[in-house]
């Protein structure tokens, strides 16, 4: 028993110090928060809508060493997930949205407070053919494994599938961050990149228990991952909320 | 430019007047217009750090005064009052709000008809 948790220990030492180092390397800077609001639909951001961006990569970014150290000491979390190959690597990153979206929860210590005064859902952020796809990845690779027996591949892809939706109810239903641009950009990347993530674990799970037919699987999940985890097409700038 | 409404707990007027009277101003200016849907009691109540509480009592009293009407399908919506007022109830409605919160503060009749000579010059003056 102790030695196994000694080999966790060394297993997880040398993912620590890489982690720590790709920390360092990916910090988030004023540059990435640019980049990120351009990308999810406010094209020149202004100088005061950058911090917001900054602070929520940061919030992400911070987590992912300690996730990825912390999840193989998780009993048999290696033979559920895969060992350390790029589903560990969507499984840190889900997770690591899901706290980051917890975290944000807590309503802001300032004292002046906004809010928007129009109703906001889940298809304000992620379209409704993003949620559709996502069904029909997790329920096919779910049928796929089940039928093969593969039933811990089966549970942990409904595992991240519901871990996904969390993310998703909890990007709706957190306080806004900055103004309304910004605060629609980071709740649509959120919620669509966590979608992307559970429709990528069905793929890497597929490659790990080598189901037949792997490829086409990962062929489909990986064009899945991409149309979902893609920012809308043409930049906005106002909130579906507010028509 | 979606509609939004700004809770600032220092500046000495109670968070659920200060909500109330930014839903009715939005109504009579136009901004909210008529069937349009307010958010749920939950969502305004956790993004302005308020109680819910608060916003439903917002909300119940905004009913009362006909500017929102609440289904169980379509949540709480616009209804304005069936005889929207005109300018000059509306002004005399904000007056009363202000000799309310001025009185609150403590001051004088005099005070406070100067304030509102401050007001109206700094909104004449030039911008600077």
């Amino acid at each position: 028993m102790q030695s196994t948790s000694a080999a966790a220990v060394a297993f997880a030492i040398g993912p620590a110090v890489a982690g720590l180092i790709l920390l360092i390397v990916l910090w988030p800077n004023e540059k990435q928060g640019v980049r990120l609001l351009a990308k999810w639909g406010v094209p020149n951001p202004a100088a005061d809508q950058v911090p917001v961006a900054v602070r929520y990569l940061r919030r992400r970014r911070f987590l992912y060493p300690w996730l990825f150290v912390g999840i193989p000491l998780i009993p048999r979390a290696d033979d559920v997930l895969g060992g350390r190959g790029f589903g560990s690597i969507v499984f840190v990153a889900l997770f690591g949205g899901l706290i980051a979206e917890l975290l944000a929860q807590r309503s802001p210590r300032q004292s002046r407070k906004e809010a928007l005064l129009a109703p906001r859902g889940v298809l304000d952020f992620a379209p409704l053919w993003t949620l559709i796809l996502n069904i029909l990845a997790i329920g096919a690779a779910v049928a796929s494994f089940a039928v093969q027996g593969q039933w811990p591949a089966a549970a942990v892809v409904l595992g991240a599938a519901a871990v996904s939706w969390l993310v998703v109810f909890l990007s709706v239903r957190r306080p806004a961050a900055g103004d309304p641009d910004v605060d629609l950009a980071l709740r649509t990347r959120s919620a669509r990149v966590a979608l992307g993530l559970s429709v990528g674990t069905t793929g890497t799970l597929g490659l790990e228990v080598g189901a037949p037919p792997a490829f086409f699987a990962v062929l489909a999940t990986t064009c899945a991952f991409i149309a979902i985890v893609g920012p809308p097409a043409k930049p906005r700038t106002t909130t579906t909320a507010a028509h | 430019m979606p509609l939004r409404v700004v809770v600032d707990a220092e500046n000495g007027i109670s968070p659920w007047r200060q909500v109330h009277d930014q839903i009715i101003h939005a109504i009579t200016t136009g901004s909210l217009p008529r069937d349009a849907r307010l958010p749920p009691i939950r969502q305004l109540s956790r993004d302005l750090g308020l109680a819910s509480g608060t916003i439903a009592r917002v909300y119940r009293e905004l009913e009362a005064a006909g500017w929102v009407a609440t289904a169980r399908a379509k949540g709480t919506t616009v209804t304005g009052p069936a005889d929207r007022p005109d300018p000059a109830t509306l002004l005399h409605r904000a007056a009363a709000e202000y000799a309310r919160h001025s009185r609150g503060l403590g001051a004088t009749p005099d005070a406070t008809v100067d304030a509102v000579r401050v007001a109206l010059a700094n909104l004449d003056a030039p911008v600077q």
